[in-house]
């Protein structure tokens, strides 16, 4: 795929026109691997194609003439990339022939295994009652950035193998690999390159949801790659399973189950007998009680959250006392409660720290259900997307005097054409813009044929690079915020543009905040609000703070 | 989560470099005033006087930077100009003191001849009119956030109003009577265009309530699906009378600014001639 992190990839001006550039990406499938190794190319399979090969033979004629247009097969030479380290890929690829190798690079002179967590110390701080979290908490100040670069965030790669660094494995016919990354919509945690002329079926993240669902047998057999490749890895950088036997953390790794959900998919449902307690992979859940006639949400999770310790520890809760629900795809990890009950007896520091995630979700549920602003702040978030942000744009009306300086400079220093207008969801004093959230998982980024929307370097800003953006509105239709907006260029694409489907047709551009990340200084409508009613705030527990400061001291 | 917040620790605000710094300087001004009472004559032409005069054009023109750091905001955001907010807070001081040093130039009397009259009468519009800026500033935001559920720009208000319009005729044109006549009579009229009234005010709601009273006492003769269609059409009455509030409201955050600007550039000039002056004569 197009690396365009540093500007070191940037060609000299006048060395590459922009139609020279998009050459390389001839559709939205050979884009991947930067279109530089592909012999031959074969799309919109019929059934009977797609049976020869193994990975599809389970499945009847209807579901493969369904999932067919989301399924291509292409045959790559020797040294072509498919994806390197960091690279968001919608797509998994199935080894029907040749050799795939794969290798992880990024840091050198070190011989430990590459572990990332995705269950980073940021997102379980959302959960009140861990002591280390408690403690990042209480140092931490709202403070407004001066720069964009000041805040970094945790990069969450998918770990679809623990490999030491520099080193590597090779993937050889019948192996899938790029799938947890795709499903999850994380980076890539290697890189992936063509060890000899392969023969590869890439399938798309839609198409391999509904395989995984209709098969019991591909499920098995991802969830064991995923076992086999990650699972071990990540539940040691979890902190409540850092310090386990490694004996205990094989037998956890084999016993568990993993759970794919659907949005809005019940997960547990109050009142039904407890049986498990729930870690969650990737996505977010939503945690609902009943009140008085309806339900009511009491928390939320993230990744690397836990939920069903209350009814695991109080042995006098037999049923759940709370409904999980998913709020998008959400991966979930499943621990039965003999297994844990197991894990428990040999670690007892375990229990102890689950008792205080318990003692705080009880509270919180009460506190809730007292408190119904609370209750709303949460569901506002959760629903509005605000969990996702890494960079929010708040705006105090009760000090906003709407003058549109904001607008303006953010308009004067992206050549006349602002990156959000001053309208948007509204909690108590705080607007909240449609601005890009420059999100943890940020699912615009999946999916574009020519790599111009990315992350800039290993900081928060996605950004997207106007001279690749070939305008297919991929981005701006998978935003599930609205903060990306297609704009005419007010030019044609000439008629030996390729893809040929372009050819004629009125330029567009995708837009949207980049946080001024090319001035150095902080995002223009912040350092221009005069009053300074414009913020940047990057994590809801800001936003709830600043509410908490306008509720008690308005 | 809720726990969390608690422990979260809010930077609390406390004055800014910019208030202090006026603060000590205002302190010093007086200072030298009181020397200056005890000292000599309160008189324009002597030394204490051109120091207060001098001091008092140079504020005068720092904070009109104010106004050129707007126009400039493409360079602002790729330099470091400061964030506006200082900018602003010296304008804000910078202008206070200024009156005040105008006033101690002055003698603390009304001046004599044309210009110093003009002067004079500038500086004392473009301060007081600076200061109902900032008094509205600090009120309307807040009326405007506590009393309305919907925040909209004020340049798209028209053609909002324009949609509601439409959507509101569409409502009714499928609406039989007495829905169809209440929604003609009583409701089309005030969405025909933005109308910026006063009452907004001194009641936010613009007296919705007395339209709700007639809408709720109709209701009581309705089947239910004809409830749901006014409570539709209610609810664009409602949106079209919150943009009325902002319409009203926002209107006068802008206007204020052709007070004070046009007089305050007419000041500028006018010290520029009355500093060539002093010194050619």
């Amino acid at each position: 795929m197009f690396n365009r992190k540093t500007d070191k990839t940037k060609p000299a001006p006048g060395e590459k026109t922009i139609l020279k550039e998009i050459e390389q990406y001839k559709d939205r499938w050979s884009s991947y691997g930067g279109n530089t190794g592909i012999l031959s190319f074969s799309e919109k399979l019929s059934v009977s194609s797609l049976k020869t090969f193994e990975i599809f033979q389970d499945y009847d004629d209807a579901f493969l003439a369904k999932i067919s247009p989301d399924i291509s097969v292409a045959t790559w030479k020797k040294d072509a990339i498919l994806f390197t380290e960091g690279d968001y890929v919608d797509l998994a690829f199935f080894v029907v022939s040749g050799q795939v190798s794969i290798t992880f690079q990024k840091i050198e002179n070190d011989d430990t295994p590459f572990i990332q967590p995705i269950f980073d110390e940021e997102r379980t701080m959302m959960m009140a009652s861990h002591p280390i979290q408690l403690a990042q908490v209480k140092n931490q100040r709202l403070v407004k950035v001066s720069s964009p670069e000041e805040h970094t965030i945790p990069f969450l790669a998918s770990i679809d193998f623990a490999l030491p660094k520099g080193k590597g494995t090779t993937l050889g016919a019948g192996e899938l690999f790029g799938e947890i990354g795709a499903m999850s919509g994380w980076p890539q945690s290697v890189t992936a390159r063509v060890a000899v002329e392969s023969t590869l079926v890439q399938i798309r993240v839609p198409a391999l949801r509904l395989m995984k669902k209709k098969s019991s047998a591909l499920k098995a057999r991802i969830d064991a790659r995923y076992k086999e490749r990650s699972l071990l890895a990540q539940l040691k950088v979890t902190p409540l399973f850092q310090n386990c036997k490694p004996a205990i953390m094989d037998r956890l790794k084999e016993g568990v189950d993993l759970i794919s959900c659907a949005p809005d998919e019940v997960i547990i449902r109050e009142g039904e007998v407890s049986d498990a307690i729930y870690l969650v992979r990737s996505g977010f859940v939503k945690l609902l009680q009943r009140f008085s006639e309806g339900e009511m949400m009491v928390s939320y999770l993230s990744k690397g959250m836990f939920f069903g310790e209350v009814e695991l520890l109080l042995s006098e809760l037999s049923r759940w006392e709370m409904t999980a629900i998913s709020v998008e795809y959400a991966e979930i990890v499943k621990i039965p409660k003999a297994l844990f009950c197991e894990l428990v007896d040999l670690h007892p520091a375990i229990e102890e720290v689950l008792w205080e995630m318990a003692a705080s979700r009880i509270k919180e549920a009460g506190g809730s259900k007292r408190n119904i602003e609370a209750s709303e702040l949460m569901e506002t978030a959760v629903h509005s997307g605000l969990v996702q942000a890494n960079s929010l744009l708040v705006m105090d009306l009760n000090t906003c005097t709407r003058c549109d300086d904001c607008v303006r400079a953010c308009a004067a220093t992206h050549g006349g054409r602002a990156r959000f207008v001053r309208e948007g969801n509204r909690y108590n004093n705080l607007l909240i813009p449609k601005s890009c959230y420059h999100c943890r998982d940020p699912v615009c980024l999946v999916g574009c044929p020519t790599g111009a929307i990315a992350r800039t370097g290993a900081g928060a800003v996605v950004a997207i690079d106007d001279r690749i953006c070939i305008g297919c509105s991929t981005c701006a239709n998978s935003c599930p915020y609205d903060a990306i907006v297609m704009h005419p260029t007010g030019t044609v694409w000439p008629d030996d543009m390729i893809p040929t489907g372009l050819r004629g047709r009125d330029r567009f551009v995708a837009s949207k905040c980049d946080l001024c990340s090319d001035t150095g200084h902080a995002p223009a409508c912040v350092s221009n609000c005069p009053t300074s009613s414009a913020l940047r705030l990057h994590s809801l527990l800001e936003f709830t703070a600043l509410i908490k400061k306008e509720t008690v001291d308005p | 989560m809720t726990e969390m917040s608690e422990k979260h620790v809010i930077k609390k605000r406390e004055s800014t470099p910019i208030q202090r710094f006026f603060i000590w300087i205002t302190l010093l001004t007086a200072a030298v005033f009181v020397l200056n009472i005890i000292l000599s004559d309160l008189r324009a032409d002597n030394g204490w006087g051109l120091f207060y005069g001098a001091f008092a054009a140079a504020l005068l023109l720092l904070a009109a930077l104010l106004g050129v750091r707007r126009r400039v905001m493409r360079f602002s955001s790729r330099y470091s100009f400061f964030k506006a907010e200082p900018w602003r807070e010296f304008h804000l001081y910078g202008g206070a003191l200024f009156l005040l040093l105008m006033l101690m130039h002055s003698g603390f009397h009304l001046p004599t001849g044309i210009l110093n009259g003009c002067l004079f009468a500038l500086g004392l519009w473009t301060a007081l009119s600076g200061f109902v800026g900032w008094g509205l500033q600090k009120w309307i935001p807040k009326m405007l956030t506590s009393g309305l559920s919907i925040e909209v720009n004020y340049d798209r208000i028209p053609e909002l109003v324009v949609e509601i319009r439409k959507r509101a005729m569409e409502q009714i044109s499928v609406c039989e009577d007495p829905i169809r006549g209440f929604g003609t009579e009583k409701v089309l009229p005030v969405l025909q265009r933005p109308t910026p009234r006063l009452i907004y005010f001194f009641d936010i709601t613009g007296g919705l309530s007395s339209m709700m009273r007639e809408c709720n006492y109709l209701s009581r003769f309705l089947p239910a699906d004809q409830k749901q269609q006014l409570n539709n059409l209610m609810s664009l009455y409602k949106t079209k009378l919150a943009m009325d509030a902002h319409y009203t409201l926002q209107r006068p955050l802008r206007l204020w600014l052709y007070a004070h600007l046009p007089t305050s550039m007419v000041l500028l000039v006018l010290v520029v001639i009355h500093i060539v002056s002093v010194f050619y004569f």
